[in-house]
């Protein structure tokens, strides 16, 4: 457990900082509100919508990529790590499954779901 | 220790069973999912945490976020009593609590893990993990790289407009 | 030292919200995401025992499952995102063309 103490202190820090500073802030300024001073940008344009706006399709696309390639990786850790125990067998092993997934992605370039159309 | 990340991640849970609004029950679920990588950590195992962290708290969750953004459904939902659904659940995990409790009560092989486990095993390394994959459960990762392929070709026939 | 019967309590507990989250909710989204949850409950009980049992082939497992829930979520998602452009809808209520 005793390597893990780092980690719980960053996670520590990281919480504490925002509700510092801001309470500080909070603290050590004055307080005159307005209805301009609460609008989004208080010297730019008006805003006219809400923040949360629909995104494209076509970003889905790149997140499933992003994300099958990302689980790739992680089956990769354990081989590189292993690699020089697992030998030639292990390098046909892998060469299959990257076979696959290179074949997969073959298949969604010649299908033009990486063009931005 | 134990207890807090089992908090976290129950608590994360609930939230996300019972939060209307979507966008807060995927946050609920990346703290279920935080939780459940502290959990792996308290049983000696970092490379599974480190893993969970990777796989769920980074990519899925992300997915997820993207989905619920693009489809801009983080309206309310309509708040229909379930009646029939509600009881169906309520029986279905009774009968699993109660062949839970009754498996784990009666097996012996259960309650002499139980007792081994105290003799501290050494903590989980990705040598290990490497080793046995690759060598004893090879037909398993050949299987996953063809379900990633299945998955990835299957994403884009679907989502894609014109093929 | 953590008991093994704690956490294979945590996780049925995780499981049961999983299973009473996709029959009670009836957003596709949230349905998928406890799906996601039940998974998590199992891969919680792979480590569990791969730690009270001294073997690696529970890790090796898990890490299987979350390859497999990667793909689930993939092809879920894109489901959900299909459903959405012709129906206009993720409420799983309305999804009832085959109701007769």
């Amino acid at each position: 457990m005793r390597g893990y103490a780092s980690i719980l202190l960053l996670i520590l820090v990281a919480v504490a900082l925002p509700i510092i500073i801001l309470n500080l802030s909070r603290l050590l300024r004055p307080s005159w509100p307005s209805a301009a001073k609460y609008a989004t940008y208080e010297c730019g344009i008006v805003t006219t919508n809400e923040a949360r706006e629909k995104f494209s399709v076509r970003y889905y696309l790149v997140a499933v990529m992003f994300l099958v390639f990302d689980v790739e990786t992680v089956f990769l850790m354990p081989w590189a790590i292993q690699m020089k125990e697992l030998a030639v067998f292990g390098f046909i092993e892998l060469g299959l499954f990257l076979f696959l997934l290179l074949f997969g992605y073959g298949y969604i370039w010649s299908k033009g779901a990486l063009t931005w159309e | 220790m134990f207890i807090t990340f089992a908090l976290i991640t129950l608590l994360g849970a609930l939230g996300m069973l019972l939060q209307k609004n979507v966008v807060v029950a995927g946050l609920c679920m990346v703290a279920a999912f935080f939780g459940v990588a502290g959990l792996f950590v308290l049983l000696a195992n970092p490379v599974a945490a480190a893993l969970q962290i990777i796989v769920y708290t980074g990519a899925i969750m992300v997915l997820v976020l993207f989905v619920i953004m693009m489809l801009n459904s983080h309206e309310e939902e309509a708040g229909a009593a379930r009646p029939v659904q509600r009881w169906l659940s309520l029986a279905l995990i009774a009968v699993l609590a109660f062949a839970a409790v009754k498996l784990v009560l009666a097996s012996a092989g259960l309650n002499a893990l139980a007792v081994k486990g105290a003799e501290m095993p050494q903590a989980m390394t990705l040598q290990k993990v490497g080793t046995t994959l690759f060598a004893d459960h090879l037909l398993g990762f050949e299987v996953a790289g063809l379900v990633l392929l299945a998955a990835m070709i299957g994403a884009v026939a679907l989502t894609k407009r014109n093929l | 030292m953590v008991s093994l019967n704690a956490v294979l309590l945590i996780s049925f507990l995780l499981f049961s919200i999983g299973i009473a989250g996709v029959l009670i909710r009836r957003n596709a989204l949230i349905i998928l995401m406890c799906v996601e949850l039940m998974l998590n409950a199992a891969n919680l009980n792979f480590i569990a025992f791969a730690r009270h049992n001294g073997s690696v082939a529970g890790q090796a497992f898990a890490l299987l499952v979350m390859g497999f829930a990667a793909a689930e979520v993939a092809v879920g998602l894109a489901l959900v995102v299909a459903l959405y452009r012709r129906r206009d809808t993720v409420q799983v209520d309305d999804i009832n063309l085959l109701k007769g």
